[in-house]
Protein backbone atom coordinates (compact mmCIF):
# COMPACT_ATOMS: atom_id res chain seq x y z
CA UNK A 1 0.00 0.00 0.00
CA UNK A 2 1.14 3.18 -0.47
CA UNK A 3 0.35 6.75 0.73
CA UNK A 4 0.28 10.08 0.79
CA UNK A 5 -0.40 12.77 3.37
CA UNK A 6 -2.27 15.38 1.79
CA UNK A 7 -3.69 16.32 5.57
CA UNK A 8 -4.39 19.43 7.05
CA UNK A 9 -1.66 19.29 9.82
CA UNK A 10 -2.68 21.57 12.96
CA UNK A 11 -0.23 23.41 15.13
CA UNK A 12 0.22 24.56 18.34
CA UNK A 13 -0.29 28.37 18.64
CA UNK A 14 3.06 29.03 20.34
CA UNK A 15 5.62 31.98 19.18
CA UNK A 16 7.77 29.62 17.42
CA UNK A 17 4.98 27.50 15.93
CA UNK A 18 2.58 29.33 13.81
CA UNK A 19 -0.88 27.74 13.04
CA UNK A 20 -1.16 26.55 9.41
CA UNK A 21 -2.11 23.96 7.23
CA UNK A 22 0.68 21.76 5.44
CA UNK A 23 0.61 18.83 3.15
CA UNK A 24 3.60 16.26 4.73
CA UNK A 25 4.71 13.75 2.02
CA UNK A 26 4.87 10.23 4.05
CA UNK A 27 6.44 7.98 1.70
CA UNK A 28 6.62 6.36 -2.01
CA UNK A 29 3.10 7.83 -3.59
CA UNK A 30 0.58 6.24 -5.56
CA UNK A 31 0.75 8.93 -8.40
CA UNK A 32 -2.35 8.03 -10.02
CA UNK A 33 -4.59 8.45 -6.66
CA UNK A 34 -2.66 11.68 -5.54
CA UNK A 35 -3.36 13.17 -8.86
CA UNK A 36 -7.20 11.63 -9.30
CA UNK A 37 -7.57 13.91 -5.55
CA UNK A 38 -10.19 16.54 -6.09
CA UNK A 39 -7.93 19.02 -3.90
CA UNK A 40 -4.40 18.45 -5.11
CA UNK A 41 -1.14 18.71 -3.85
CA UNK A 42 2.04 20.13 -5.79
CA UNK A 43 4.26 17.62 -8.45
CA UNK A 44 6.94 18.36 -5.95
CA UNK A 45 4.99 16.53 -3.06
CA UNK A 46 4.85 13.65 -5.13
CA UNK A 47 8.46 12.67 -4.16
CA UNK A 48 12.03 12.87 -5.94
CA UNK A 49 12.27 13.56 -9.56
CA UNK A 50 13.70 10.30 -10.46
CA UNK A 51 13.19 7.97 -13.03
CA UNK A 52 10.97 6.23 -11.46
CA UNK A 53 8.42 8.77 -11.04
CA UNK A 54 9.01 9.67 -14.51
CA UNK A 55 7.86 6.29 -15.38
CA UNK A 56 5.08 6.67 -12.84
CA UNK A 57 3.33 9.62 -15.15
CA UNK A 58 3.69 8.79 -18.30
CA UNK A 59 1.70 6.22 -18.99
CA UNK A 60 -0.56 8.96 -16.67
CA UNK A 61 -0.35 11.41 -19.81
CA UNK A 62 -3.49 9.27 -21.44
CA UNK A 63 -6.15 11.05 -22.93
CA UNK A 64 -8.72 8.37 -22.02
CA UNK A 65 -8.05 7.82 -18.38
CA UNK A 66 -10.60 9.06 -15.60
CA UNK A 67 -11.23 11.40 -14.54
CA UNK A 68 -10.62 14.52 -17.16
CA UNK A 69 -8.03 16.03 -14.52
CA UNK A 70 -5.56 13.03 -14.45
CA UNK A 71 -4.14 13.37 -17.35
CA UNK A 72 -3.57 17.06 -17.37
CA UNK A 73 -2.20 17.39 -13.67
CA UNK A 74 0.02 14.29 -14.84
CA UNK A 75 1.62 16.26 -18.10
CA UNK A 76 1.60 18.96 -15.83
CA UNK A 77 4.31 17.34 -13.35
CA UNK A 78 6.01 15.79 -16.31
CA UNK A 79 6.65 19.57 -17.75
CA UNK A 80 7.09 21.01 -14.46
CA UNK A 81 9.31 17.86 -12.89
CA UNK A 82 11.44 16.66 -16.43
CA UNK A 83 11.47 19.39 -18.79
CA UNK A 84 14.74 18.56 -20.55
CA UNK A 85 13.77 15.11 -21.08
CA UNK A 86 13.38 13.62 -23.91
CA UNK A 87 10.90 11.70 -23.38
CA UNK A 88 8.84 15.30 -22.63
CA UNK A 89 9.40 16.50 -25.11
CA UNK A 90 8.94 13.88 -27.77
CA UNK A 91 5.37 13.68 -25.94
CA UNK A 92 5.10 17.27 -25.78
CA UNK A 93 5.37 17.69 -29.60
CA UNK A 94 2.56 15.18 -30.08
CA UNK A 95 0.22 16.68 -28.02
CA UNK A 96 0.36 19.84 -30.06
CA UNK A 97 -0.45 18.17 -33.31
CA UNK A 98 -3.35 15.72 -32.23
CA UNK A 99 -6.02 16.91 -32.70
CA UNK A 100 -7.95 15.02 -29.87
CA UNK A 101 -5.35 16.54 -27.11
CA UNK A 102 -6.31 19.98 -27.02
CA UNK A 103 -6.11 19.87 -23.03
CA UNK A 104 -2.81 18.91 -23.51
CA UNK A 105 -1.89 20.57 -25.63
CA UNK A 106 -2.80 23.86 -23.73
CA UNK A 107 -0.91 22.78 -20.89
CA UNK A 108 2.47 22.40 -22.97
CA UNK A 109 1.59 26.10 -24.17
CA UNK A 110 0.83 27.65 -20.41
CA UNK A 111 4.06 25.85 -19.48
CA UNK A 112 6.36 26.57 -22.04
CA UNK A 113 9.19 28.67 -20.39
CA UNK A 114 9.69 25.30 -18.18
CA UNK A 115 11.37 23.48 -22.02
CA UNK A 116 14.56 24.30 -22.52
CA UNK A 117 14.81 27.77 -25.00
CA UNK A 118 15.60 25.85 -28.64
CA UNK A 119 12.68 22.96 -27.31
CA UNK A 120 10.66 26.22 -26.76
CA UNK A 121 10.75 27.50 -29.97
CA UNK A 122 10.68 24.04 -31.73
CA UNK A 123 7.95 23.17 -30.10
CA UNK A 124 5.71 26.30 -30.55
CA UNK A 125 6.69 26.49 -34.38
CA UNK A 126 4.72 23.32 -34.41
CA UNK A 127 1.68 25.08 -34.04
CA UNK A 128 1.72 26.82 -36.91
CA UNK A 129 1.56 23.82 -39.24
CA UNK A 130 -1.88 22.76 -37.77
CA UNK A 131 -5.03 23.42 -39.80
CA UNK A 132 -6.42 26.96 -39.24
CA UNK A 133 -9.59 27.19 -37.00
CA UNK A 134 -10.22 28.10 -33.78
CA UNK A 135 -7.79 25.23 -32.09
CA UNK A 136 -4.66 27.19 -33.58
CA UNK A 137 -5.37 30.32 -32.37
CA UNK A 138 -6.50 29.40 -28.97
CA UNK A 139 -2.63 27.93 -28.97
CA UNK A 140 -1.09 30.85 -31.04
CA UNK A 141 -2.80 33.17 -28.29
CA UNK A 142 -1.15 30.90 -25.44
CA UNK A 143 2.05 30.70 -26.95
CA UNK A 144 1.98 34.79 -27.36
CA UNK A 145 1.93 35.08 -23.97
CA UNK A 146 5.25 33.83 -23.49
CA UNK A 147 8.28 35.79 -21.90
CA UNK A 148 10.45 34.06 -24.57
CA UNK A 149 10.83 36.84 -27.29
CA UNK A 150 12.31 33.82 -29.78
CA UNK A 151 8.71 31.80 -28.71
CA UNK A 152 6.64 35.17 -29.00
CA UNK A 153 8.15 35.86 -32.47
CA UNK A 154 7.41 32.20 -33.95
CA UNK A 155 3.85 32.28 -33.13
CA UNK A 156 3.30 35.98 -34.19
CA UNK A 157 1.06 36.31 -37.13
CA UNK A 158 3.67 37.45 -39.71
CA UNK A 159 6.06 34.33 -38.95
CA UNK A 160 2.57 32.13 -40.12
CA UNK A 161 2.21 34.19 -42.70
CA UNK A 162 5.82 33.33 -43.97
CA UNK B 1 7.87 50.05 16.16
CA UNK B 2 6.55 51.11 19.78
CA UNK B 3 3.17 49.09 19.00
CA UNK B 4 4.84 46.34 17.55
CA UNK B 5 7.10 45.36 20.73
CA UNK B 6 4.33 45.88 22.95
CA UNK B 7 2.44 43.35 20.46
CA UNK B 8 5.05 40.88 20.53
CA UNK B 9 5.56 41.27 24.21
CA UNK B 10 2.17 40.18 24.92
CA UNK B 11 2.06 37.35 22.70
CA UNK B 12 5.08 35.85 24.07
CA UNK B 13 3.05 36.21 27.58
CA UNK B 14 -0.08 34.70 25.48
CA UNK B 15 1.95 31.77 24.04
CA UNK B 16 3.71 30.34 27.89
CA UNK B 17 -0.19 30.56 28.94
CA UNK B 18 -1.23 28.12 26.54
CA UNK B 19 1.73 25.70 27.31
CA UNK B 20 0.59 25.70 30.87
CA UNK B 21 -2.81 24.53 29.50
CA UNK B 22 -6.53 25.03 28.90
CA UNK B 23 -7.32 26.03 32.82
CA UNK B 24 -5.23 29.56 32.43
CA UNK B 25 -6.91 29.78 29.35
CA UNK B 26 -10.49 29.82 30.88
CA UNK B 27 -9.67 31.98 33.19
CA UNK B 28 -8.94 34.47 30.68
CA UNK B 29 -12.22 33.97 29.45
CA UNK B 30 -13.97 34.26 32.31
CA UNK B 31 -12.31 37.44 33.44
CA UNK B 32 -13.02 39.07 30.16
CA UNK B 33 -16.60 38.07 28.92
CA UNK B 34 -19.53 39.32 28.27
CA UNK B 35 -18.17 43.29 27.84
CA UNK B 36 -19.67 45.52 25.46
CA UNK B 37 -17.64 46.68 22.40
CA UNK B 38 -14.43 48.57 22.81
CA UNK B 39 -15.51 51.94 23.01
CA UNK B 40 -13.30 53.20 20.13
CA UNK B 41 -14.44 50.82 17.75
CA UNK B 42 -17.76 50.95 15.59
CA UNK B 43 -21.04 48.93 15.12
CA UNK B 44 -23.59 49.31 12.59
CA UNK B 45 -26.67 46.94 11.90
CA UNK B 46 -29.14 46.39 9.18
CA UNK B 47 -31.35 43.50 7.72
CA UNK B 48 -30.62 41.66 4.72
CA UNK B 49 -33.27 39.08 3.77
CA UNK B 50 -34.14 37.59 6.65
CA UNK B 51 -30.21 37.99 7.54
CA UNK B 52 -28.96 40.54 10.67
CA UNK B 53 -26.02 41.67 9.78
CA UNK B 54 -23.71 43.73 11.75
CA UNK B 55 -20.88 45.56 11.23
CA UNK B 56 -18.08 46.38 13.72
CA UNK B 57 -14.88 47.12 13.68
CA UNK B 58 -12.13 48.20 16.43
CA UNK B 59 -8.52 47.10 17.32
CA UNK B 60 -6.93 43.89 18.82
CA UNK B 61 -7.12 44.39 22.76
CA UNK B 62 -3.77 43.41 24.58
CA UNK B 63 -4.17 39.75 23.95
CA UNK B 64 -4.38 40.98 20.17
CA UNK B 65 -8.37 40.03 19.88
CA UNK B 66 -10.75 42.23 18.59
CA UNK B 67 -13.78 40.73 20.59
CA UNK B 68 -16.66 40.35 18.41
CA UNK B 69 -20.00 40.98 20.23
CA UNK B 70 -22.63 39.06 19.07
CA UNK B 71 -26.16 39.52 20.65
CA UNK B 72 -29.09 36.68 19.55
CA UNK B 73 -32.74 37.95 19.65
CA UNK B 74 -34.16 34.27 18.51
CA UNK B 75 -34.51 30.79 19.39
CA UNK B 76 -32.20 28.49 17.22
CA UNK B 77 -30.22 30.75 15.21
CA UNK B 78 -27.18 30.44 13.51
CA UNK B 79 -24.20 33.19 12.72
CA UNK B 80 -21.33 33.44 11.06
CA UNK B 81 -18.90 35.94 11.96
CA UNK B 82 -16.10 36.79 9.31
CA UNK B 83 -12.85 38.64 10.39
CA UNK B 84 -11.13 40.69 8.38
CA UNK B 85 -7.63 42.53 8.75
CA UNK B 86 -4.69 43.15 6.54
CA UNK B 87 -2.26 40.22 7.63
CA UNK B 88 -2.93 37.14 9.57
CA UNK B 89 -5.87 36.51 11.34
CA UNK B 90 -7.63 33.37 12.88
CA UNK B 91 -10.95 32.96 15.11
CA UNK B 92 -10.11 31.33 18.62
CA UNK B 93 -13.44 31.07 20.54
CA UNK B 94 -16.53 31.95 21.39
CA UNK B 95 -17.97 32.96 24.42
CA UNK B 96 -21.10 33.41 26.62
CA UNK B 97 -22.33 35.81 28.14
CA UNK B 98 -21.24 34.04 31.28
CA UNK B 99 -17.22 33.53 29.42
CA UNK B 100 -18.23 29.59 29.08
CA UNK B 101 -16.62 28.52 25.50
CA UNK B 102 -18.98 27.78 23.08
CA UNK B 103 -16.34 27.23 20.86
CA UNK B 104 -12.74 26.52 21.79
CA UNK B 105 -10.14 26.43 18.91
CA UNK B 106 -7.65 24.32 21.62
CA UNK B 107 -10.51 21.28 21.80
CA UNK B 108 -9.62 20.68 17.64
CA UNK B 109 -6.08 21.76 17.36
CA UNK B 110 -4.67 18.34 18.17
CA UNK B 111 -7.93 16.18 16.85
CA UNK B 112 -8.43 13.85 13.88
CA UNK B 113 -10.83 15.30 13.26
CA UNK B 114 -11.87 18.63 11.29
CA UNK B 115 -14.76 20.64 12.38
CA UNK B 116 -13.72 24.12 11.30
CA UNK B 117 -10.87 25.71 9.07
CA UNK B 118 -11.06 29.02 11.54
CA UNK B 119 -8.83 28.81 13.81
CA UNK B 120 -5.72 28.27 11.10
CA UNK B 121 -3.74 31.39 10.29
CA UNK B 122 -5.47 32.68 6.98
CA UNK B 123 -4.06 35.87 5.36
CA UNK B 124 -6.64 38.59 5.57
CA UNK B 125 -9.93 36.98 6.34
CA UNK B 126 -11.30 34.20 8.77
CA UNK B 127 -14.51 32.84 9.00
CA UNK B 128 -16.91 31.02 11.41
CA UNK B 129 -20.48 29.62 10.70
CA UNK B 130 -22.01 28.45 14.24
CA UNK B 131 -23.27 25.39 15.28
CA UNK B 132 -21.60 23.07 12.94
CA UNK B 133 -23.54 20.18 13.97
CA UNK B 134 -26.50 19.38 15.57
CA UNK B 135 -24.25 17.84 18.68
CA UNK B 136 -22.49 21.73 18.58
CA UNK B 137 -26.04 23.08 19.71
CA UNK B 138 -28.27 26.10 18.40
CA UNK B 139 -27.32 29.48 19.54
CA UNK B 140 -29.74 30.49 21.67
CA UNK B 141 -30.87 34.14 22.68
CA UNK B 142 -27.94 36.13 24.59
CA UNK B 143 -25.36 37.93 24.13
CA UNK B 144 -21.98 36.39 23.12
CA UNK B 145 -18.69 37.18 21.93
CA UNK B 146 -16.18 36.02 18.88
CA UNK B 147 -12.57 36.10 19.60
CA UNK B 148 -11.17 37.21 16.36
CA UNK B 149 -7.06 37.39 16.56
CA UNK B 150 -4.45 39.35 14.82
CA UNK B 151 -1.42 37.55 14.48
CA UNK B 152 2.08 38.18 13.05
CA UNK B 153 3.62 35.99 10.52
CA UNK B 154 5.10 33.68 13.02
CA UNK B 155 2.36 33.18 14.86
CA UNK B 156 2.24 35.96 17.68
CA UNK B 157 -0.59 37.86 19.01
CA UNK B 158 -0.49 41.50 18.11
CA UNK B 159 -1.82 44.25 19.85
CA UNK B 160 -3.43 47.72 18.67
CA UNK B 161 -4.19 45.98 15.37
CA UNK B 162 -7.47 48.07 13.28
CA UNK B 163 -9.60 44.94 12.39
CA UNK B 164 -12.97 44.74 11.38
CA UNK B 165 -15.98 41.82 11.02
CA UNK B 166 -18.98 40.80 9.62
CA UNK B 167 -21.66 39.11 11.93
CA UNK B 168 -24.52 37.47 10.13
CA UNK B 169 -27.64 36.12 12.47
CA UNK B 170 -30.19 34.26 11.00
CA UNK B 171 -32.87 32.01 13.37
CA UNK B 172 -33.33 28.76 11.55
CA UNK B 173 -34.61 25.67 12.66
CA UNK B 174 -35.58 23.91 9.41
CA UNK B 175 -32.79 21.89 8.05
CA UNK B 176 -34.91 20.25 5.27
CA UNK B 177 -35.44 22.83 2.92
CA UNK B 178 -33.60 25.69 2.04
CA UNK B 179 -32.89 27.96 -0.86
CA UNK B 180 -29.10 28.95 -1.85
CA UNK B 181 -28.24 31.60 -4.22
CA UNK B 182 -25.20 31.74 -6.24
CA UNK B 183 -23.78 33.93 -9.34
CA UNK B 184 -22.42 31.85 -11.59
CA UNK B 185 -19.51 34.85 -13.11
CA UNK B 186 -17.28 34.14 -15.90
CA UNK B 187 -14.15 35.36 -16.20
CA UNK B 188 -12.82 37.25 -19.05
CA UNK B 189 -13.42 35.78 -22.48
CA UNK B 190 -14.90 32.80 -21.12
CA UNK B 191 -18.51 33.13 -22.16
CA UNK B 192 -17.34 34.07 -25.03
CA UNK B 193 -16.86 30.37 -25.38
CA UNK B 194 -19.76 28.76 -27.05
CA UNK B 195 -18.86 25.41 -25.20
CA UNK B 196 -17.98 26.07 -22.26
CA UNK B 197 -20.97 28.08 -21.79
CA UNK B 198 -23.20 25.50 -22.19
CA UNK B 199 -21.23 23.19 -20.27
CA UNK B 200 -20.87 25.31 -17.27
CA UNK B 201 -24.73 25.48 -17.93
CA UNK B 202 -25.41 22.04 -17.91
CA UNK B 203 -22.93 20.97 -15.09
CA UNK B 204 -24.58 23.55 -12.79
CA UNK B 205 -28.10 21.71 -13.28
CA UNK B 206 -26.47 18.72 -11.87
CA UNK B 207 -24.90 20.38 -9.12
CA UNK B 208 -28.77 21.99 -8.57
CA UNK B 209 -30.41 18.05 -8.72
CA UNK B 210 -27.23 17.08 -6.20
CA UNK B 211 -28.21 19.55 -3.91
CA UNK B 212 -32.26 19.61 -4.60
CA UNK B 213 -31.75 15.90 -3.09
CA UNK B 214 -31.11 17.51 0.45
CA UNK B 215 -33.54 20.14 0.28
CA UNK B 216 -31.45 23.18 -0.75
CA UNK B 217 -33.04 24.60 -4.20
CA UNK B 218 -30.27 25.92 -6.08
CA UNK B 219 -31.58 29.85 -7.34
CA UNK B 220 -28.39 30.40 -9.90
CA UNK B 221 -27.76 33.45 -11.50
CA UNK B 222 -25.27 34.23 -14.55
CA UNK B 223 -22.84 37.04 -15.37
CA UNK B 224 -19.36 38.32 -16.22
CA UNK B 225 -16.77 39.44 -14.19
CA UNK B 226 -13.42 41.61 -14.83
CA UNK B 227 -11.39 38.97 -13.77
CA UNK B 228 -8.20 37.29 -15.75
CA UNK B 229 -9.36 33.62 -16.87
CA UNK B 230 -6.34 32.35 -15.09
CA UNK B 231 -8.06 33.13 -11.84
CA UNK B 232 -6.05 34.27 -8.65
CA UNK B 233 -6.05 31.46 -5.96
CA UNK B 234 -9.52 31.77 -4.01
CA UNK B 235 -7.71 29.81 -1.08
CA UNK B 236 -5.31 32.87 -0.84
CA UNK B 237 -7.49 35.66 -1.87
CA UNK B 238 -7.63 38.47 -4.09
CA UNK B 239 -8.71 41.74 -4.02
CA UNK B 240 -10.65 41.02 -7.21
CA UNK B 241 -12.86 38.67 -5.42
CA UNK B 242 -13.81 41.25 -2.69
CA UNK B 243 -14.97 43.84 -5.55
CA UNK B 244 -17.06 41.22 -6.96
CA UNK B 245 -18.90 40.62 -3.63
CA UNK B 246 -19.24 44.25 -2.90
CA UNK B 247 -20.62 44.68 -6.47
CA UNK B 248 -23.84 43.00 -5.48
CA UNK B 249 -26.80 43.68 -5.23
CA UNK B 250 -27.88 40.83 -3.04
CA UNK B 251 -26.08 38.65 -1.02
CA UNK B 252 -25.12 35.53 -2.78
CA UNK B 253 -22.73 32.43 -2.93
CA UNK B 254 -20.42 32.92 -5.60
CA UNK B 255 -18.76 30.78 -8.38
CA UNK B 256 -16.07 32.14 -10.90
CA UNK B 257 -15.59 29.86 -13.75
CA UNK B 258 -11.98 30.61 -15.39
CA UNK B 259 -9.60 28.36 -17.89
CA UNK B 260 -7.43 27.60 -15.48
CA UNK B 261 -6.61 28.70 -11.13
CA UNK B 262 -3.31 30.29 -10.64
CA UNK B 263 -2.31 29.53 -14.40
CA UNK B 264 -2.05 25.31 -13.01
CA UNK B 265 -4.22 23.54 -15.81
CA UNK B 266 -5.01 20.86 -13.10
CA UNK B 267 -7.24 23.15 -10.24
CA UNK B 268 -10.78 22.22 -11.16
CA UNK B 269 -12.00 24.04 -8.27
CA UNK B 270 -10.88 25.86 -5.23
CA UNK B 271 -13.04 27.19 -2.34
CA UNK B 272 -12.16 30.29 -0.45
CA UNK B 273 -12.48 28.63 3.39
CA UNK B 274 -14.20 25.74 4.94
CA UNK B 275 -16.77 27.36 5.47
CA UNK B 276 -16.44 30.31 3.13
CA UNK B 277 -17.51 33.69 3.74
CA UNK B 278 -21.10 34.79 3.06
CA UNK B 279 -20.55 38.48 3.03
CA UNK B 280 -17.67 40.30 0.56
CA UNK B 281 -13.93 39.16 1.08
CA UNK B 282 -11.23 38.31 -0.75
CA UNK B 283 -11.02 34.52 -0.42
CA UNK B 284 -15.37 35.29 -1.00
CA UNK B 285 -15.87 32.70 -3.64
CA UNK B 286 -15.55 29.07 -5.38
CA UNK B 287 -12.74 29.08 -8.20
CA UNK B 288 -13.23 26.80 -10.97
CA UNK B 289 -10.84 26.03 -13.87
CA UNK B 290 -13.28 24.66 -17.01
CA UNK B 291 -9.74 23.30 -18.72
CA UNK B 292 -9.18 20.76 -15.78
CA UNK B 293 -12.56 19.57 -16.01
CA UNK B 294 -12.65 19.00 -20.04
CA UNK B 295 -9.31 17.21 -19.58
CA UNK B 296 -7.10 15.85 -22.27
CA UNK B 297 -9.16 16.71 -25.18
CA UNK B 298 -10.02 20.31 -24.22
CA UNK B 299 -13.38 19.03 -24.73
CA UNK B 300 -16.41 18.00 -22.41
CA UNK B 301 -17.71 14.28 -22.59
CA UNK B 302 -20.95 13.18 -20.81
CA UNK B 303 -18.93 11.69 -18.49
CA UNK B 304 -16.63 15.17 -18.01
CA UNK B 305 -19.98 17.21 -17.31
CA UNK B 306 -21.38 14.57 -14.65
CA UNK B 307 -18.08 15.44 -12.64
CA UNK B 308 -18.04 18.69 -13.85
CA UNK B 309 -21.02 19.47 -11.87
CA UNK B 310 -19.95 17.05 -8.63
CA UNK B 311 -16.77 19.56 -9.01
CA UNK B 312 -19.19 22.49 -8.20
CA UNK B 313 -21.39 21.00 -5.75
CA UNK B 314 -17.90 19.66 -3.93
CA UNK B 315 -16.58 22.86 -3.73
CA UNK B 316 -19.60 24.82 -2.58
CA UNK B 317 -19.73 21.87 -0.11
CA UNK B 318 -16.28 22.87 1.34
CA UNK B 319 -17.73 26.32 0.95
CA UNK B 320 -20.92 25.55 3.49
CA UNK B 321 -18.65 23.88 5.71
CA UNK B 322 -17.78 20.50 4.70
CA UNK B 323 -15.19 18.51 4.89
CA UNK B 324 -13.41 15.52 2.88
CA UNK B 325 -14.91 12.82 5.12
CA UNK B 326 -11.60 11.02 5.12
CA UNK B 327 -8.31 12.54 3.82
CA UNK B 328 -6.11 10.55 1.67
CA UNK B 329 -3.63 9.17 4.05
CA UNK B 330 -6.56 7.78 6.51
CA UNK B 331 -5.33 9.74 9.28
CA UNK B 332 -7.82 12.86 9.32
CA UNK B 333 -11.59 12.72 9.18
CA UNK B 334 -14.44 14.98 9.27
CA UNK B 335 -16.11 15.51 12.58
CA UNK B 336 -19.48 13.58 11.42
CA UNK B 337 -20.82 10.76 13.16
CA UNK B 338 -22.17 8.99 10.03
CA UNK B 339 -19.40 9.02 7.68
CA UNK B 340 -17.79 6.41 8.19
CA UNK B 341 -14.31 6.09 9.41
CA UNK B 342 -12.10 3.89 6.93
CA UNK B 343 -8.41 3.07 6.80
CA UNK B 344 -7.58 1.85 3.05
CA UNK B 345 -8.26 2.65 0.02
CA UNK B 346 -10.90 0.01 -0.26
CA UNK B 347 -12.25 -0.21 2.57
CA UNK B 348 -12.98 3.93 2.15
CA UNK B 349 -13.99 3.63 -1.60
CA UNK B 350 -16.37 1.03 -1.01
CA UNK B 351 -17.85 3.01 2.18
CA UNK B 352 -17.78 6.65 0.75
CA UNK B 353 -16.54 6.31 -2.88
CA UNK B 354 -20.11 7.56 -3.66
CA UNK B 355 -20.33 10.76 -1.21
CA UNK B 356 -20.00 14.13 -2.33
CA UNK B 357 -17.22 15.11 -0.19
CA UNK B 358 -15.24 12.13 -0.92
CA UNK B 359 -11.45 12.63 -1.69
CA UNK B 360 -11.37 12.00 -5.14
CA UNK B 361 -13.44 10.19 -8.03
CA UNK B 362 -13.67 6.42 -7.96
CA UNK B 363 -13.14 5.87 -11.65
CA UNK B 364 -12.49 2.53 -13.65
CA UNK B 365 -12.21 2.88 -17.49
CA UNK B 366 -13.82 5.95 -19.00
CA UNK B 367 -16.66 5.80 -16.64
CA UNK B 368 -17.01 6.74 -12.43
CA UNK B 369 -18.97 6.54 -9.55
CA UNK B 370 -21.53 9.07 -9.65
CA UNK B 371 -20.64 11.00 -5.50
CA UNK B 372 -24.28 12.63 -5.04
CA UNK B 373 -24.76 10.85 -1.42
CA UNK B 374 -25.01 13.45 0.95
CA UNK B 375 -25.20 11.77 4.66
CA UNK B 376 -27.81 13.20 7.21
CA UNK B 377 -25.62 15.21 9.24
CA UNK B 378 -23.72 16.56 6.01
CA UNK B 379 -27.13 17.90 5.20
CA UNK B 380 -27.21 19.41 8.28
CA UNK B 381 -24.02 21.24 7.93
CA UNK B 382 -25.20 22.61 4.78
CA UNK B 383 -28.24 23.62 6.40
CA UNK B 384 -26.56 25.34 9.00
CA UNK B 385 -24.31 27.38 6.98
CA UNK B 386 -25.96 31.26 7.21
CA UNK B 387 -26.42 31.92 3.56
CA UNK B 388 -29.15 28.67 3.05
CA UNK B 389 -32.55 30.52 3.69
Amino acid sequence: MTLVSVIFCTFSATAAEPRARAALPTGPVDAGRVLSARDPVGCAQLGNADAALRDQLVPLTDPNLMPPWLPMRAAECLIELYPHDPVTTTLAAGWLTDPGTLGLALTVARKIDTFAAADAVKLAGSVMALPEGADKERLRARFAQSASPDVQAVVSPVAGAN
Amino acid sequence: MGDDMRSDHVASVRATGWLLGIGLTSACVGVSGGKPPDDSGSVTTSVEGGIVVTNVSGTSNRQGYLKVPVHIDEPQSVVQVVGQRSGWTSIDYITDSRGNSVFNWEDWSYSDESLTDCYYMSKNTTTINWPVREVDAWMEPGDYEVWVAALTSEGRYSADIEMRATVLVRPDANLTRGTLSALIAYANGVADDPEVVAATEEAAAHWAEIYASIGITLDVEYGSVDIDAELPSSSVGDPAYEALGESMGDRKVILVVGETITGDSWLYGEAGGIPGPFAPANTGIVAVGWLANAGADGRFSDQDLLLYGETMAHEMGHYLGLYHPVEDGFEYFDALSDTQRCTSYSSCESALGSNLMFPYPVCAGRTCTRQEDVTAEQSGVAHRYVGVL
